[in-house]
């Protein structure tokens, strides 16, 4: 990046290069998702026959619907708490425009300097269901109660395997800057080869923040309508859309950032360590997405359960192993 | 208890003089008369002794004579096609009688469905409230209101607002995507468990018994093609099976062929639908698009077969009313060796899949003794090891000539229903090549002239099919006109979605959806009034919609 970007420009763009690559992660979720169940999906190239309509190609159609929810009234229940329900998607939204900031994408964070942005992520992150939770239960809809019920017991499941699985690697690399962590894996080898058990804990909890199936409890149709979301429609359910895709970006981000070194290989020069972030990003993805496709989903209290017991388990073995890999590191470096 | 003239003899010496006539028509149904106060006593005798079924009660309206109520027994593990009507004449002016309900729950809905359609009153019945109607008619629905109502110990539809929230009512209904249909589950939680349930029907009632009333027999096969979109070749045949045997005609073999070729087809299109269904309500919707798939094959096959997709329309009074070409039989058998196929991934998928096993085993669990007592029929009987198939007990159409094995399951719970529907998708794929090897090597006509209705052999019979749900029954009286008397059905989702409540109990409500749908509930044919809602005006009831029919057309 050049020098010439002030730290404001760069977040800006930081925030709009994240969304776009969570417009890009969804449109990857909905295509392999849907070929994998013999659906079309939406079109990478469209036919010739159709190119008057439709354009060359639906690769943004995750924005498109967004779009197309940011033109449509919100209608708000009578009973609802207005002020709180409004104020929801926002705080969510906020949240994640500070994270997206503060996470490195492929190695460049204006606040690069900044020693404590991996906690501040990690709270940043949690703000967002937090901001679900609210929104659903001051919706008046039974629905929204019952879904943030689910979702807050949820996050109890699978925040205990993130934050052990990401604080192993703040162990690992000493530090608890992102970008020190970047760099600590450039001069080293990528967590993801040396600690695999915290890269599986971290990317099976991603899945729940996520809300991918087994793990989309919380806004299960067939049970809870749409959960948290139920009665939000139009412009609040178009921001609400917004922070889903920003949160896809950032969680994929943050794990290339901790297990793949950040997508760097810094001999390779700027535009190829771009790709090779996106590469990384997409093959996250098309992992996150078999796992969505080939699982029904699971009950909450089979969730919490299944969560304490492999996640939760891989996560603590991540963090022996790497007091163990420290020790022998010391043991070798001192003889 | 081991012979219809044991049982008979048994009735005899229970009833005595009350007993007071007694007749067998060919089709091996009996019919009795007794008077109204022995009722409950030939239910304890038939259902305690004889381990007999109530498959429903009927009234008809016998004019001037009074009403007339007829308990269908089936016995038909006794011996083949073995049925009781026990008929009961009550006079006009006081048309009451003691409900059977305490010594056969499942007649429960049958006695509270015929209170909504005749004067009849079914004196101590324990649940008597509407069935169709909403449960606060005549006076105005309440469900408008935002504190519960108690009312005669019955609260009406309503939402649950967290205002009010010390009364934990989750509305399941009427539209809720649990179930793209009307239905309307009043479920009570305690936390996270379910301590209570209620189901409210009626949300799409169409009338369709009454309908029956003013139309030809021909035109009723039509009519009874449309009383459900899944399993209409079902439908029509139970129909014809009652009007072959008021006319005492027997249809040719090929026809028969043909038919249980269609039944068989739609079972197997039926549970491909459900299966997939049932995987979009436990979340798994990779299943759902991949049973699909396969079911657009079962319908390819009707369409080239009958032209139709999904209503082909194939059976008539006397035969069907298309032969099967040759070269169909060939590309269906074809199609047929490739959808086994598919279907046998499909098996080992939902098998070995361990989140799938974890949702649905142990949930919503059903013994014998409870499927027996509450009358379960079809897979949901079978998945409780009741082994109670219509086909076998009470052939019909070509189910006689086929080879094959009635699929039972111990388990009870939705897994072991997922399991016997699965099988039966196979049964089914065997039935289906069994019937196109007969139509290859046999050929006739494929139907014969139908009989006059005033030269009909009886007055009144009973035609059973198994529908993809469960055991569906007919019952229709001729007068001797081209118009039947009085229609009643019973369809197996009536009786199987009496049973939800009490599943639901005990469970929470992550599993409700599965064992709604394990049940494979159907309520386009259980439901039959529509209520239509204005904001300005309110409810909308009939006659003011007949108005507003007058004042558009005028």
């Amino acid at each position: 990046m050049t020098p010439t970007v002030t730290s404001f420009e760069g977040a800006l763009l930081l925030l709009l290069v994240s969304f776009f690559l969570g417009v890009l992660y969804s449109y990857e979720v909905r295509k392999i998702s849907a070929r994998l169940q013999s659906r079309r999906g939406p079109w990478l190239l469209v036919p010739k026959s159709l190119r008057k309509t439709l354009g060359t190609t639906r690769l943004f159609q995750p924005l498109y619907d967004i779009i197309k929810l940011l033109y449509k009234q919100s209608i708000i229940p009578e009973t609802a708490r207005t002020r709180l329900f409004k104020t929801a998607p926002l705080i969510a939204l906020t949240c994640l425009g500070a994270a997206a900031i503060l996470t490195p994408l492929a190695g460049y964070s204006p606040f690069a300097s900044f020693e404590l942005s991996l906690v501040a992520v990690l709270y940043l992150l949690l703000g967002v269901p937090l901001a679900f939770v609210l929104g659903g239960a001051v919706s008046s809809s039974p629905w929204g109660v019952v879904g943030s019920q689910r979702e807050a017991e949820l996050v109890l499941a699978y925040e205990t395997p993130f934050v052990i699985g990401v604080f192993t690697v703040a162990v690992m690399a000493d530090t608890l800057s992102i970008q020190s962590i970047v760099a600590a894996q450039i001069s080293r080898y990528p967590y993801l080869l040396l600690n695999p058990f915290s890269a599986a804990a971290v990317f099976l909890a991603i899945v729940g923040k996520l809300h991918l199936k087994p793990f989309d409890i919380p806004e299960a149709e067939v049970e809870v309508v749409a959960g948290p979301m139920t009665e939000y429609s139009g412009r609040l359910l178009g921001l609400i859309e917004i922070g889903k895709v920003l949160f896809t970006s950032i969680s994929i981000s943050l794990f290339i950032d901790l297990f793949l070194a950040g997508g760097m290989i810094p001999e390779l020069g700027y535009p190829l360590v771009a790709l090779i972030f996106i590469l990384e990003g997409f093959l996250v993805v098309s992992l996150i997405t078999l796992v969505h496709t080939l699982n029904p989903r699971f009950r909450i209290d089979q969730a919490f359960r299944w969560y304490l017991k492999v996640p939760t388990l891989l996560s603590a073995l991540g963090l022996a192993w790497a007091y163990s890999l420290r020790y022998l590191h010391t043991a070798i470096l001192w003889g | 208890m081991v012979s219809s003239e044991d049982m008979l003899a048994g009735l005899r010496e229970r009833l005595g003089p009350d007993l007071t006539s007694q007749s067998k028509d060919p089709e091996n149904t009996f019919t009795i008369n007794t008077r109204k106060e022995r009722v409950r006593e030939v239910a304890r005798y038939l259902i305690g002794e004889v381990q007999g079924r109530l498959i429903h009660v009927s009234v008809i309206d016998r004019g001037l004579d009074g009403y007339e109520v007829v308990y269908h027994y089936s016995l038909d593990h006794l011996e083949k096609n073995l049925h009781i009507n026990v008929k009961v004449l009550l006079p006009a002016d006081e048309p009451e009688v003691e409900s059977v309900s305490l010594e056969a729950p499942e007649s429960s809905w049958s006695e509270r469905e015929m209170m909504e359609f005749t004067p009849v009153r079914f004196i101590n019945h324990p649940d008597p409230r509407h069935l169709w109607l909403p449960h606060e008619w005549p006076n105005p629905v309440e469900s408008e209101k935002y504190n519960p109502v108690e009312r005669n110990g019955v609260l009406p539809p309503q939402a649950t607002y967290p205002k009010n929230s010390e009364a934990s009512l989750i509305p399941l209904g009427p539209y809720h995507p649990l179930l793209i249909e009307g239905a309307y589950f009043r479920v009570k939680f305690d936390g996270e468990e379910i301590t209570d349930a209620d189901v409210k029907l009626g949300w799409n009632h169409r009338g369709i018994m009454k309908l029956f009333e003013s139309r030809s027999y021909t035109r009723g096969v039509s009519l009874a093609e449309r009383v459900c979109g899944i399993c209409n070749v079902t439908h029509t045949t139970a129909y014809l099976n009652a009007v072959e045997s008021l006319s005492g005609i027997e249809i040719p073999d090929r026809a028969r062929y043909i038919r249980t070729l269609m039944a068989e087809l739609e079972r197997v299109h039926s549970h491909l639908l459900w299966l997939g269904v049932a995987g979009d309500l436990i979340g798994f919707k990779t299943l759902f698009m991949l049973s699909w798939k396969v079911r657009e094959q079962v319908l390819d096959v009707f369409e080239s077969v009958t032209g139709s997709r999904r209503a082909p329309a194939m059976n008539l009074i006397g035969g069907v009313r298309k032969d099967v070409s040759s070269e169909n039989i060939k590309k269906t058998e074809r199609r047929l060796g490739g959808m086994r196929r598919e279907v046998e991934r499909l098996i080992d998928i939902t098998y070995n899949h361990p989140v799938v096993r974890k949702r649905l085993q142990d949930i919503g669990r059903l013994d014998l003794a409870a499927a027996k007592n509450a009358g379960a029929v079809g897979p949901t009987a079978r998945a409780s090891g009741w082994k109670l198939d219509t086909r076998s007990s009470s052939p019909y159409a070509a189910y006689e000539y086929a080879t094959w094995d009635v699929v039972t399951d111990g388990g009870g719970d939705a897994w072991a229903r997922t399991i016997v529907r699965l099988k039966e998708i196979l049964v089914s794929i065997d039935i289906s090549t069994q019937c196109l090897e007969a139509l290859n090597h046999s050929g006739g006509p494929t139907s014969i002239e139908p009989v006059d209705p005033k030269d009909f052999k009886l007055s009144e019979a009973l035609g059973k099919a198994e529908a993809p749900r469960g055991e569906l029954v007919y019952y229709i009286v001729s007068d001797g006109t081209n118009i039947p008397h009085s229609v009643r059905i019973r369809t197996p989702s009536f009786r199987n979605n009496a049973l939800i409540p009490n599943l639901l109990k005990g469970h929470t409500l992550a599993d409700a959806p599965i064992i709604v749908g394990s049940i494979d509930p159907c309520y386009s044919c259980t439901d039959r009034t529509v209520i239509v809602q204005d904001s300005r005006r309110g409810t909308i009831w009939k006659t003011a919609l007949i108005d507003l029919a007058s004042v558009r057309s005028r």
